[in-house]
This record gives C-alpha cells, sequence and structure tokens, in this order.
C-alpha cells in the first residue's frame, strides 16, 4: 500500500536535514509504530506524508498504491484515503464542526466520483459515529475544535477518521495529553475500524498506547533513520531500557 | 539675534528645507493631524528666540553619578569615540560629521503628515546637542535641560549618531521654562541599540511640541519610553523608519494628568519598511480633572515589508467626569503576510477591584494607588534596563501618592 | 441537537456549489433591452426642475431641491478616504432614466412591462405575491413553514416599478410605497421627517442626491405595530451612463418594529456608473428597525474597468427612548465603495449597532465603516467590522466612535478585522475614538493578518480544495456578521462571499 525508498527532507528555512534515508513498507491490513526519541523527525514524516508545506525532499520516493505520492496535492492525498491524526489539531473559529465534516466528506466523494451524502444520511452518520465516541451534542455544534479541551480534540479526529474512512491513517502522538479514559476510548475507536484493507501508522514516545493500538511491527526511529525493527516486543523493551541503547545504532549508521 | 556664520552645506540645506516649506499644511483645527489637540502649541511661537546657555546643559549619571560633562565640547571619558557637541558648533563646522545627517529625517518626515513646526526648527535652531557614538556606552547618558528662566520661546536641535554594534542608553530630563520647540534626528546602525527615556514631560507649564525622527538599519533596536506629568501642553511626534529586517522597537508613554485643561498629545508613525521587523506601541493614559490625553499611532506596512509584527495598546483610565480621550490607532497594511493589531480601550477605574482592595483594609486611597500603578505597569514593562525601571516606576507612584488622593 | 445548524450547513454546502458553477464570472451582468426615456445629459437647474415634473411633485419639494441643487455647487467632491477616484464628469451623466412605458405609472403589478418582470425574476425577486425571495433553500422544507413573506418594493434606474403585498401592509396600518408615492400621497410625513437626518448640506454626495433623487422607498410603521413581513427594495441600474439616486425613508413610530432589506445589482458594462443614495432611519420610543444590505453592485472587470461607483449616506437617528437600530451590511460589489452607515444614539438608553463585511477584490477599492455618536445617557453600541482584501483591491475600515461628555454610563465594544489574501492588495484601519466622560466605557479591538496556513492545511488534509477551503475559513472569519443577516439574506451572502473571492487563490 504505502512504500518509502530511501526517503531524504530537509527543512525549507534552513539548510537542516531531518529524515537522513528511511524505507518502510507497510502492506494493507498492517498496523506499523513508530517510536523513537524527541527530534528524530517522527513528526516531520507525517507531515511529509500529508503534505505540509514547509519541507524539501531531498531524495528518495514515496509511493501510494504504486503511484508517486509526493507530487499529490494536500486534498488529493486525503481524496486517495490518507488520513492524518494531528498532534495539535488547529482551531478554526467561526467554521461550525457539522459544516466542516460534511464539507470534507463530500469533496473527497465528489473527487472520487461517488455521489454527495444527502443531510440527512449524514446527519444519521455523524450521529451514530459521535455517540461510539461519547461526543456531546454540545461539543458537535461548536466551531472545529474551539474550546475544546485536548482529549476533545483527539475525539474529534478520531470521528473525523471513522467519517472519512480512509485506507491509511497516520496517528501522530495520539496519546499525548490523554487521560486513560480518553485514551480507551480514542483507541477503541481505532480498533474498531480496523480491517484487513486499512493501515496505521503510529506514532508514539511512549509505549503505553501500544498496549491498547497494538502493532504489528514496531520501528525504533533515531536520528531520521530507522535504526531497528521488531515486533510489539520491541515497544516493551523501549519501556524498560529507554532509548539509550539506540541512540548508539543511529551514530554508527553515520 | 546673535548672527552665526554658518557652514555652507548647511546654508544650501537651509535653502533648500526654506524653498519647499510652502508646500507643507501649516498647523490648524482643521489638519487631519491636529484634531483637537491644543493649538497653543503653536500659537505662542515666534521666531526670534533666545538661547539656552549650552553651559548649563549638564550631563549627569542619575544611578551611577560619575560623569559630568560640561562646556562647548563634552568628551565622554577620554574617548573620542564618544563626542557631545554644541549643535551650534556643528553647523559652523563645514566638516562636520552632521554634514550627511542634519535635516534629512526631517525632510523625510514630512512625506506622510506636515510637519511644519519641524520644518521652522530646521530653519532656525539655536541650542542643542549633536551626538556621536561609535562605541558602546555602558552607563546611561542623562542629559538635563535647564533654561534660564528668563529665556522666551525657544527651538532646540539635536541630532544622535549610534554606529553599528554599538549600544546606548540616553535619559533625558529637565523641564522647559519657556515655550519649546525640539527636533531630534536619530540614526542609528546596524546591530546597533539605543533606549531613549524622554522624561522631560514633568509639570512643564510651558507649551512643548518635540519631534523625534529615527532612521533604523537592519537588526537595530530602538526603545523609547516617554513619561508626561501633568504638563500643561505638550505635544509629541515620532516617526520611525525601519529600513533593514530585524528590526525591534518599542515605543511606551505614560501620561498622568490631573490638572484642569493640562493636555498630552502623542503622535507615532511606524514606518516598517523591510521583513521580519516588530514594533509594539504602549500608550497609558490616567486623567482627572478636565484634562485631555490625545493618542495617534499608525503603523504604515510597505509591500515589501513581509512578516511584520505590529502591536499597538492604547489605553485610558478616566478617574472623573470631565477627562476627555482621544485616540486614533491607524493600520495601514500593504502586506499580507503580516499579524498587526491594536486594542484601545477607555473606562473609570474597576468597581470590583476596588472594592476587592478596599474589603481586604486598604485605605481608599491607596487603592487608588495601586489600581493606577497596575494599569500604568504594561507601559514600564517596555523599559528593559530593571534599575531604571525600579526607579523610575517608585519616582511615579511617589508622584501619584501626592497628585491623585482623594 | 438542534435543526438550527442544519440549515447552516445546508447553505454551507450551497456556497460551495455555486461557487463551482459561476466559475467567478459576475451573475447579474445581463442588461434589459428595453426603450428608455432619459433627460438631458448633464445636470442643472432644468433638470432639478424636470426631475421633480417626472414626478409631479409639489412646489415645495421642488424648492427643497432646488435649495440642494444650489449648495451643491459650492461644495467640494471629499477626498479624505483612502481612496484613488477617478475624477468624476457630473455633467457627462444622465439624472434620470426611466423604461419608456413607464410614463403612466402601473396601478397594479399586472400591468408592469413583462420584461420588467422577467429582469427582477432573472435576479432572483419575483415581483409576484406568491413566491418568497429567491435563496430559499426548499431541502428543508419544515424550516421554511412559518412561511415568510416579503414585501418588495423594485426600483429600476429612476423609477419605482412595483411594491408587492402594499394591501396586506396597509390593513396593518403600514405605509410601504416609493417615495415618489409618498411625497404627494404623505406630504406631512414627508415633509417631517425628509432631510431630518441627513441635512440637504450634510455632504457633496448627500447634496447631489437632495437635488436630483428620483425615486426610492418609504415605509412608515405606526405605534405599537410590528411589522407581520419583511420589506425590502431591489435596486436596478440598468440604463448606461447613468446614475442612480435613491432616496430612503424609514420612520419607526413608538413601540413599532421593522425589519428592512436592500439588494443591489447591475449590469457589467466598461463605463463607470455613478450611484449616491441617502438613507434615513428615524426611530422613536422604544422602536427598532433592522436595516440589511448586500451590496453587489457591478464591481468592475479584474482590470478595473467599468463597475459602480458607490457613494452612500447611511444614518439612523435613535430620537427616543429606548430606541434600537441594527444596521448589517455585505459589500462585495462596487469599483468604488464609499459607505458609513452611522448611528446617532439621542435617546436614553437607545442602542446601535453595525455588522459589516465588505469583500473586496481585483481592483475594487473600498472605504467603510461607521460613526456611533452618543449623545444620550446609558446607550450602547457594537461594531462587528470584517474586511477582506484579495487581489490587488485596497480595503478600509474608517469608523468614528464618539462618547459625548453628558452620555453618561454609554458603552462601545468595536471588533475589526482584516484579512488579506495574496500579497498584492492592501487592508487599513482608522478608527476615531473620542471618549468625553469617565463612566463611558470605550473598547476597541483590531487584528490584521493572512489566511491561516495551518487551518488552510486541516482542511485541505480532510480533502478540501484549496479554493473551497479558503471560502469555508473566510465564512468562518465572518460568520459573526452573517448570522446578524435576516435568514434569506443571509445565504445570498455566503454565496457571494465566496464567488467574489474567486481567481483570489493560487
Amino acid at each position: 500500500m504505502l512504500k518509502i525508498d530511501n526517503l531524504k527532507v530537509s527543512l525549507e528555512e534552513e539548510d537542516k536535514q531531518i529524515i537522513k534515508g528511511l524505507s518502510l513498507s507497510i502492506n494493507p491490513g498492517e498496523v506499523h509504530a513508530i517510536m523513537g526519541p524527541n527530534g528524530s523527525g517522527k513528526s516531520t514524516l507525517s507531515s511529509v506524508l500529508a503534505g505540509k508545506d514547509g519541507y524539501v525532499v531531498n531524495n528518495g520516493t514515496v509511493k501510494f498504491d504504486g503511484s508517486d505520492l509526493l507530487d499529490a496535492e494536500v486534498e488529493e492525498r486525503a481524496a486517495l484515503g490518507i488520513f492524518l491524526a494531528f498532534q495539535y489539531p488547529i482551531e478554526i473559529p467561526g467554521v461550525g464542526n457539522m459544516n466542516f465534516l460534511r464539507t470534507a466528506l463530500n469533496s473527497q466523494r465528489k473527487t472520487r466520483g461517488q455521489e454527495e451524502l444527502n443531510a440527512a444520511d449524514f446527519l444519521k452518520l455523524v450521529r451514530s459515529i459521535a455517540k461510539d465516541l461519547e461526543i456531546s451534542d454540545e461539543m458537535m455544534k461548536r466551531p472545529v475544535n474551539v474550546g475544546a479541551s485536548g482529549g476533545e480534540k483527539k475525539r474529534n479526529e478520531i470521528l473525523q477518521m471513522c467519517l472519512l474512512e480512509p485506507r491509511f491513517v497516520i496517528l501522530d502522538e495520539t496519546d499525548s495529553g490523554l487521560d486513560v479514559d480518553a485514551m480507551k476510548l480514542v483507541s477503541r475507536g481505532v480498533n474498531n475500524f480496523l480491517s484487513s484493507s486499512r493501515s496505521f501508522l503510529v506514532i508514539t514516545h511512549y509505549q503505553r498506547l501500544l498496549n491498547y493500538i497494538v502493532p504489528d511491527f514496531v520501528h525504533i526511529m533515531v536520528d531520521g533513520r530507522i535504526v531497528k525493527t521488531g515486533d510489539k516486543k520491541l515497544a516493551l523493551h523501549v519501556e524498560e531500557t529507554g532509548y539509550k541503547d539506540f541512540l548508539q545504532l543511529g551514530k554508527e549508521k553515520h | 539675534m546673535n548672527h552665526v556664520n554658518t557652514s555652507d552645506w548647511y546654508d544650501s540645506l537651509r535653502r533648500e528645507l526654506e524653498s519647499n516649506s510652502l508646500s507643507i499644511e501649516k498647523v490648524s483645527r482643521r489638519s487631519e493631524y491636529w484634531r483637537k489637540s491644543n493649538l497653543d502649541i503653536v500659537s505662542d511661537f515666534v521666531q526670534d528666540t533666545s538661547q539656552i546657555d549650552l553651559s548649563q546643559l549638564k550631563g549627569t549619571c542619575l544611578f551611577e553619578p560619575d560623569l559630568t560633562v560640561h562646556g562647548d565640547i563634552m568628551k565622554l571619558g577620554s574617548e573620542e569615540s564618544k563626542s557631545v557637541l554644541s549643535i551650534m558648533d556643528v553647523i559652523t563646522d563645514e566638516e562636520s560629521f552632521a554634514k550627511n545627517y542634519f535635516g534629512r529625517l526631517e525632510e523625510k518626515s514630512q512625506k506622510l503628515i506636515p510637519r511644519p513646526l519641524a520644518r521652522d526648527n530646521s530653519l532656525s535652531p539655536k541650542v542643542g546637542y549633536a551626538i556621536s557614538f561609535s562605541d558602546s556606552f555602558k552607563k546611561p547618558l542623562v542629559i538635563h535641560n535647564r533654561t534660564k528662566t528668563s529665556a522666551s520661546n525657544c527651538f532646540q536641535r539635536n541630532l544622535i549618531v549610534i554606529k553599528d554594534d554599538v549600544e546606548a542608553t540616553i535619559i533625558e530630563t529637565g523641564n522647559n521654562l519657556s515655550v519649546f520647540n525640539s527636533v531630534t534626528e536619530i540614526y542609528l546602525g546596524k546591530n546597533a541599540k539605543l533606549n531613549f527615556l524622554d522624561l522631560t514631560g514633568q509639570n512643564n507649564i510651558f507649551p512643548k511640541i518635540s519631534h523625534k525622527f529615527c532612521d533604523l538599519a537592519e537588526n537595530s533596536t530602538f526603545n523609547h519610553f516617554g513619561l508626561r506629568l501633568n504638563t500643561k501642553a505638550t505635544r509629541t511626534e515620532l516617526e520611525l523608519h525601519l529600513n533593514g529586517h530585524g528590526i525591534n522597537t518599542s515605543i511606551a508613554n505614560v501620561s498622568l494628568i490631573n490638572k484642569r485643561d493640562h493636555f498630552s498629545d502623542e503622535n507615532v508613525l511606524i514606518n516598517h519598511n523591510a521583513y521580519e521587523c516588530k514594533s509594539r506601541q504602549v500608550f497609558k493614559s490616567v486623567l482627572e480633572n478636565d484634562c485631555t490625553s490625545i493618542v495617534r499611532g499608525k503603523i504604515y506596512v510597505a509591500p515589501e515589508a513581509q512578516k511584520t509584527d505590529g502591536y499597538q495598546s492604547s489605553r485610558s483610565l478616566l478617574l472623573n467626569d470631565k477627562s476627555k480621550f482621544l485616540c486614533k490607532p491607524e493600520l495601514e497594511i500593504y502586506a499580507d503576510d503580516v499579524i498587526c493589531s491594536h486594542g484601545s480601550t477607555s473606562s473609570s477605574l474597576d468597581k470590583e477591584s476596588l472594592f476587592y482592595l478596599l474589603s481586604r483594609g486598604v485605605r481608599k486611597d491607596k487603592a487608588k494607588e495601586m489600581l493606577i500603578a497596575a494599569f500604568i505597569s504594561e507601559a514600564l514593562d517596555e523599559i528593559e534596563d530593571e534599575d531604571i525601571k525600579s526607579a523610575l516606576s517608585h519616582y511615579i507612584d511617589n508622584w501619584t501618592s501626592s497628585f491623585f488622593h482623594e | 441537537m438542534t435543526d438550527n445548524y442544519q440549515v447552516r450547513d445546508v447553505i454551507d454546502k450551497e456556497t460551495l456549489s455555486t461557487v463551482r458553477s459561476v466559475g467567478g464570472k459576475y451573475k447579474y451582468g445581463f442588461s434589459t433591452d428595453i426603450e428608455t426615456e432619459y433627460a438631458p445629459l448633464g445636470l442643472n437647474e432644468d433638470i432639478v426642475k424636470l426631475i421633480s415634473k417626472k414626478n409631479d411633485e409639489p412646489e415645495w419639494m421642488l424648492d427643497w431641491r432646488l435649495k440642494a441643487y444650489n449648495r451643491w455647487k459650492k461644495l467640494k467632491q471629499p477626498d479624505w478616504a483612502l481612496l484613488k477616484i477617478p475624477e468624476i464628469d457630473f455633467q457627462d451623466q444622465y439624472y434620470y432614466a426611466r423604461p419608456a412605458n413607464m410614463k403612466e405609472k402601473p396601478k397594479s403589478l399586472d400591468e408592469v412591462d413583462p420584461k420588467l418582470l422577467e429582469t427582477y425574476s432573472k435576479l432572483g425577486i419575483p415581483l409576484t405575491e406568491q413566491k418568497k425571495l429567491a435563496g430559499v433553500i426548499e431541502e428543508n422544507p419544515e424550516e421554511m413553514s412559518e412561511n415568510r413573506k416579503v414585501a418588495v418594493d423594485a426600483v429600476f434606474d429612476s423609477v419605482s416599478v412595483g411594491t408587492t403585498f402594499k394591501e396586506e401592509l396597509k390593513s396593518a396600518g403600514v405605509i410601504f410605497c416609493s417615495i415618489s408615492e409618498a411625497i404627494k400621497e404623505y406630504p406631512d410625513l414627508v415633509k417631517k421627517y425628509l432631510g431630518s437626518v441627513v441635512p440637504i448640506s450634510d455632504n457633496f454626495f448627500a447634496c447631489l442626491n437632495a437635488a436630483v433623487f428620483s425615486d426610492g422607498s418609504f415605509v412608515y410603521i405606526p405605534e405599537g405595530v410590528r411589522c407581520p413581513m419583511e420589506l425590502s427594495t431591489y435596486f436596478r441600474i440598468n440604463a448606461e451612463n447613468t446614475g442612480q439616486f435613491e432616496r430612503t425613508l424609514i420612520i419607526a413610530d413608538n413601540s413599532s418594529y421593522v425589519s428592512y432589506l436592500e439588494g443591489c445589482t447591475a449590469p457589467q458594462r466598461d463605463e463607470s456608473q455613478l450611484h449616491a443614495a441617502v438613507v434615513e432611519l428615524v426611530i422613536l420610543d422604544d422602536a427598532e428597525i433592522k436595516y440589511s444590505t448586500v451590496q453587489n453592485w457591478f464591481p468592475g472587470d479584474e482590470n478595473g474597468v467599468g463597475g459602480i461607483y458607490n457613494f452612500v449616506t447611511k444614518r439612523a437617528d435613535c430620537r427616543g427612548r429606548n430606541s434600537k437600530v441594527m444596521w448589517t451590511q455585505v459589500e462585495t460589489g462596487s469599483a468604488i465603495t464609499w459607505k458609513y452607515p452611522s448611528c446617532i444614539l439621542k435617546g436614553d438608553n437607545s442602542s446601535g449597532e453595525f455588522y459589516s463585511i465588505a469583500i473586496t477584490n481585483n481592483m475594487q477599492q473600498a472605504d467603510t465603516g461607521t460613526k456611533m455618536i452618543h449623545l444620550g445617557k446609558n446607550t450602547n453600541s457594537r461594531i462587528v467590522s470584517k474586511g477582506i482584501s484579495a487581489g490587488k483591491a485596497q480595503n478600509t475600515y474608517r469608523g468614528l466612535v464618539q462618547i459625548g461628555g453628558k452620555s453618561q454610563y454609554s458603552r462601545n465594544f468595536t471588533q475589526c478585522d482584516s484579512l488579506l489574501i495574496g500579497n498584492k492588495c492592501g487592508a487599513h484601519t482608522v478608527p476615531y475614538i473620542d471618549i468625553n466622560n469617565s463612566s463611558a466605557r470605550a473598547e476597541h479591538e483590531a487584528t490584521t493578518s493572512k489566511v491561516d496556513e495551518d487551518q488552510l492545511f486541516y482542511c485541505m488534509q480532510r480533502g478540501i480544495g484549496e479554493e473551497d477551503a479558503v471560502a469555508l475559513i473566510v465564512n468562518g472569519f465572518c460568520k459573526e456578521v452573517l448570522q446578524a443577516l435576516p435568514m434569506e439574506f443571509a445565504m445570498e451572502a455566503q454565496k457571494l462571499v465566496a464567488i467574489s473571492l474567486e481567481g483570489s487563490v493560487g
């Protein structure tokens, strides 16, 4: 589904390389976790996959279903089925949640040549998802993310995911700022969403999220590279010993 | 009037300025820039002005008083790199450094706003100082203006040139004992920094207009703080040109007035001409007893001045019914990637805060003083130097307690 | 979940699909091919007399006009606005144009030329009493169950072609007719109030209007009456080289209420056209007027050719105690806009509100805002202004908040935000705040910024195209003002916001 080959990325504003040759292959139905210390380039990877400005790809390719992802515009990637659950979801004052969701959903459906969803079906769909995630009506009436707590914002991200039904989901530090109850709620949303045709890339600093969303593969990212790949036991190992063993690996590769 | 043999360069500049001075809009009620201002500032001016004796112009260091200068030419310390000259010496000297600077900013300042009084000043300067620093000056330089009681109207002209990488702090104090018109042209080089504290507006009974025009090169910093305590009729015109990237400026002013018909009139124009510059303006006026405070502050952002960060806050506290606060916070913006904002408020003392303090046993006049101090603290916080800030803050607190009591 | 936001969602969907279908073209640029009768070119005393005669006016009205004309000759066109106004040759304009077959005023709508009726129906303004204003969306019929009626007075060039629901309004005691009719039928009311809010010599353009206004709307709501439906006037400039000078006078007597809507369009022409209107509102004790405008005059093309020069004086006089006025304007059209709907808060406890969206794109220029003059005690005002500038346009908010020395315990709140789209446009803010007593409280906040990149990215990551995302965010930016509009207009306005910004992205 997603194939990243020797990707090198630097910042547009300063000549600083953040991702220094990263390769990763994700097949349908797989859950991959990327763990790493702060500043290892995890969030840069999610931004580059979603198509955010401010980064320069110096080298490498990213293929999605065999075609070049990096050529596509941000909204085209979304319509292809790529969804980024943001680490810090932005507030958009004045733009109602429902309006936003409906516009997004129908834009994507239109791009894919599907019929737009009518108002009644749309409402029914959103209400049922919101109920599962224990998101209140009051919250749905607010402008996008405005006045929401950290946990509410993250739940809203998961709601958007469930509604837009992407095939490839990046969870960028979705666990940050969540208490245990919220984490369970969010994980339940994600786990219900798992299927043999969908893939996940879970970016996290801590192992605890992976107790709830169980990965097939765990990659340790240090200094812009994947230095070790294993299964979920690798995450437990990190939990015990921290990243210090791997920092050395990062240096050796230089 | 004593005849002074001025230099050729000054004479030719003077002719040039004089010839195009007719096109400058005169001061009038109808002028946009004098709307509701106190025109006493202009009405008393006459061309014939006597001099301030420069030997009386003393510089001392307020907080570390180890610096004394007097006489026409003041060498600060023993170094040539820091000189303070009499402006009259400068304009009579054919080879003076001032010939590349004098009058240039005054002329430029007429482009957007007519400033007829600044032009009058250029045509007949009488006293003043010309400062040139090519080396940093760690302690504040204090200039104490002292005019003779007998002096009548006065045109003061100053020039300040701070070279690249040089830092200085200048504190100007003293009252004018006559109607007063001053123009100060300030040039800051790359990475230069000037903190200017204008503390001349204390209990002035004579009208005064002072202009400061400032040219800033890249990465320079200019901080200006003005204090107006019961000024009879004071007007300030400040114009900054941010000509290189990365410039940082702060303009702060505190006006405390509680005498009938007294007036403070602050006018600021900040021209953002280059990218990534930052400007802040903080004005605080506390008014009582039929007095007026005017604040006109404009941020202009040229098309090339992307990533400008411009902020202005003008707030007043009106303590009794007849005081007036007139404010025109203006934005003129031609670049899109900017963050500019202004806020203005006008209100009386917050009754709930007052009640809270009283309920905790604070005396009423003390509570009022505390709320005034809290109100003006945002402006004082613009002063970087903690020693100067705390000295000023004490001074203002004392002043407040003796003037704003019930 | 309430149904309230469902409707709004539907509108926004409409907004976006309209953007796609319209493709950035001015939708109302067609002209009506109809025989038109003009007054001779230019302006002099004879033209003023001719206009008065065409309207069959009494002598006092002609005297009033001539006084204005003679005063106008001495006035100079104001130059203080941040506008580059090409020189206007006031002698190279027609001051009166009417469809030839309107010579005899039709007695009822059935007699109006079908071509005119067709013009208005093309504009979405059916001049019949069965239908509602266009823009009402049928998708949620239950929302519309209250069956809102809107009475329309349609002004075509210099004359009013017809007013709907006149009889129904009459039975409620409401007078709604063209001003030319009012001068003849209700001379006492007109004499008493005309020029009492905007005096003859108030300003250059208002003075010109007083001399040559040809028609407009007149409304009188008697004491204690809540107007049973929304009233609206629809202005259409059709004839070439013709200035439109309409005059609107609305009087809300004690304890009455009316909501009034105003819409404007003009054909797409290469020559600029002048529009100088005057609106006077008189509000007595405990009365309230809501006045909403969606101004969509032809803005000129992307090179600044053609377009309406819009110089408008609008003022509300809150004379009575507890009187209330609310101005809401959506200004998307015109090549030049010079307009400051104002409130004089004379009565104690009176209140004035001003909600404005001004969008300029391409070569458009707007200098618009409001004046809040607080004179009475305990008066309240609120200003919410949203300026959006794109292309090479210049957009200025200019406002005055003045709280007089005797206007104790008065309040003002001003929020004034500007958004820049692209680096060739300008956004300016020129507020004057004059506070003359300490019991007053005034708050003013202003910001200028561009469309937030992170918000844009967030929308696009969810699959929304850039232009739609900008339209969405801009509509969000304007929300507070859009919500102040009556429902019929809110829908049209949201579409307009998106359409006006067409071509500004990328």
